[in-house]
């Protein structure tokens, strides 16, 4: 496939949605399976100028966090993956985070086929809503309750002891 | 080839295929109870059969949460008989249930598939045992019906059980062998009816089996894997050979209601009451725990297509382990009794002894890999299940 291709990139240039470029180099895009598939069709057409990819869907600031979590784990990809110091790097980079920009940053892990930081991001929303009450929860995800008073009650009693 | 996923456009919050897939999937059970009420969208998700199921599996690859399900024995003078999960590396109680229990009614559990628990109630005024299934992590449980036993139990009767899961149906079964006392047509461990039951119809069956010439060990330890539960029988029909304590496993084809044999390696001892024989699981596969006075050891069954079984034997334990063996976990740490008490581990490929709580005074009755599941929480008959324990204490410490 790709490797059996003449020419080989080395760097890429992604464009933010709102129109800044960011050069990337070719290991630390791969992190990206979206990047990583425009590298290998770009390859295996032979072509050997300077490719740009536009994400339509990532402004500038969220692409600069994901581009900063590619480059450490880009640095860590030949390390098997319980690699304690990464993870403890990975909790501090999340830590400083609040809710609306963990949101825009799982979406664009999604969006980038970046799966290691989609799972990341999901599974410490997870650990920091495990405890909250269910209004919490609705303003965190922007959910409307739909249900009536005397609904929530009786689906609140069918497992009374869980919410003690 | 990967597509370019569709444009979503601003949001404030997650789309929620990415809240149900990659967020809820990762909460354990009791906060999934809670967001039931969050929406009508997140109650329909977390109550679907499948989403337990995908729930189930991503509990199961998230190898950190080394934790285990013990079932301690009855506290009669407090009233009380305690379900806990302890964290694996110490032993520490991270959480309990507090059963009700008196001199008359108490629990044993016998197998834990899928976090769900196969329990038996055993009411010692009238010699009948119940049998429930549990989901600890939601307070769920089933009590199973009885009718097809009643020609039984107005007799005095024992009954053994096993728990396992059809992965091609997403279903559960139990299989139950009822032992009457004083038959003389059925001396000592010939179960007089063997039954089972299937949890998609919620109703008994009389299995076919050929249990003429097996006695099945009583109360012995429970093995489920990849669709068999396996336990411990004697053939009567062999010349009375030194295997010891049980020449077989029974196992039950769960998917296609199957019983076999399968014969054990010989003993190295004669006199069968000085060792104990454990079917146990190692690497998703069968095995047989030896155990003798002053050492122990493992055989693994070879798998030869179509050939009579071949045992190996494959690690030696030099270890004092005689009615101090807890629990064997799959990856070869065995935990034990120390000999004042407390519980140790032993990685049968290291060889390393570890003290993981010194001041642990019970013997468990029970203990399993914990496993977080919503097992139960739909799709089985309202009027056969409740909250179990209903009013009982539950503490997170």
């Amino acid at each position: 496939m790709a490797s059996s291709s003449s020419s080989s990139l080395s760097r890429v240039v992604v464009k933010s949605s709102d129109n800044n470029l960011f050069v990337v180099n070719k290991k630390v895009a791969s992190q990206s399976q979206l990047l990583k598939q425009c590298i290998d069709n770009m390859e295996e057409k032979g072509t050997n100028d300077v490719i740009l990819i536009p994400l339509s869907n990532v402004t500038s600031n969220i692409l600069t966090l994901v581009l900063e979590y590619c480059e450490k784990h880009a640095d860590f990809a030949d390390d098997d993956n319980n690699n304690q110091e990464l993870k403890q790097w990975d909790h501090e980079f999340l830590k400083k985070f609040d809710y609306a920009t963990l949101n825009s940053l799982t979406m664009a892990a999604d969006y980038m086929v970046t799966k290691s930081l989609l799972n990341l991001c999901c599974q410490f929303i997870a650990d920091s809503i495990k405890d909250l009450t269910v209004q919490q929860i609705r303003q965190i995800f922007d959910i409307k309750n739909d249900f009536t008073p005397q609904e929530e009650a009786d689906i609140k009693n069918e497992n009374a002891w869980a919410f003690r | 080839m990967i597509k370019r996923k569709r444009f979503r456009g601003p949001q404030k919050s997650l789309p929620i295929d990415i809240i149900q897939n990659e967020i809820l999937v990762k909460l354990p059970a009791r906060s999934l109870l809670r967001c039931r009420c969050v929406s009508k969208l997140w109650c329909s998700i977390i109550d679907d059969p499948s989403f337990a199921s995908s729930h189930f599996k991503k509990c199961q690859s998230n190898q950190e949460k080394n934790r285990l399900l013990v079932l301690e024995p009855p506290d009669i003078i407090e009233s009380k008989q305690f379900c806990a999960i302890r964290n694996g590396e110490k032993f520490r109680k991270m959480s309990k249930i507090g059963l009700d229990v008196t001199w008359f009614e108490q629990y044993q559990a016998v197998s834990y598939v899928n976090g769900l628990i196969c329990m038996k109630r055993y009411i010692k005024e009238t010699q009948i045992s119940n049998i429930l299934l549990w989901n600890p992590s939601i307070r769920k449980a089933l009590e199973l019906p009885f009718s097809q036993f009643s020609n039984d139990a107005k007799i005095r009767h024992d009954i053994d059980c096993a728990l396992g899961y059809d992965h091609i149906n997403n279903d559960y079964k139990v299989v139950a062998s009822v032992y009457i006392g004083d038959d003389p047509l059925h001396p000592l461990h010939i179960p007089r009816h063997v039954y089972i039951f299937t949890l998609s119809t919620f109703s008994w069956k009389s299995a076919n089996t050929d249990r003429g010439p097996c006695l099945w060990i009583k109360g012995g330890p429970k093995v489920f894997v990849k669709g068999v539960i396996y336990w411990g029988g004697i053939y009567v029909l062999t010349k009375p050979s030194p295997k010891g304590r049980f020449s077989h496993f029974v196992s039950f084809d769960v998917i296609n209601d199957v019983f076999k044999y399968i014969d054990l390696p010989d003993s190295e001892h004669v006199n069968i009451w000085e060792y104990e024989r454990f079917p146990i699981l190692l690497d998703q596969s069968i095995a047989l725990l030896e155990i003798f006075e002053s050492y122990s050891q493992i055989w693994v069954m070879e798998d030869s297509k179509g050939m009579e079984q071949s045992w190996t034997k494959r690690f030696n334990i030099n270890l004092q382990l005689l009615e101090r063996c807890i629990y064997f976990k799959m990856d070869g740490e065995l935990l034990f009794t120390g000999e004042k008490g407390g519980v140790n581990s032993y990685n049968i490929r290291s060889h390393e002894t570890k003290v993981l709580a010194k001041s642990y005074k019970l013997s468990p009755i029970f203990v399993s890999v914990y496993r977080e599941s919503l097992t139960l929480l739909k799709g089985i008959p309202e009027r056969a299940s409740f909250t179990f324990p209903s009013h009982g204490t539950s503490q997170i410490e």
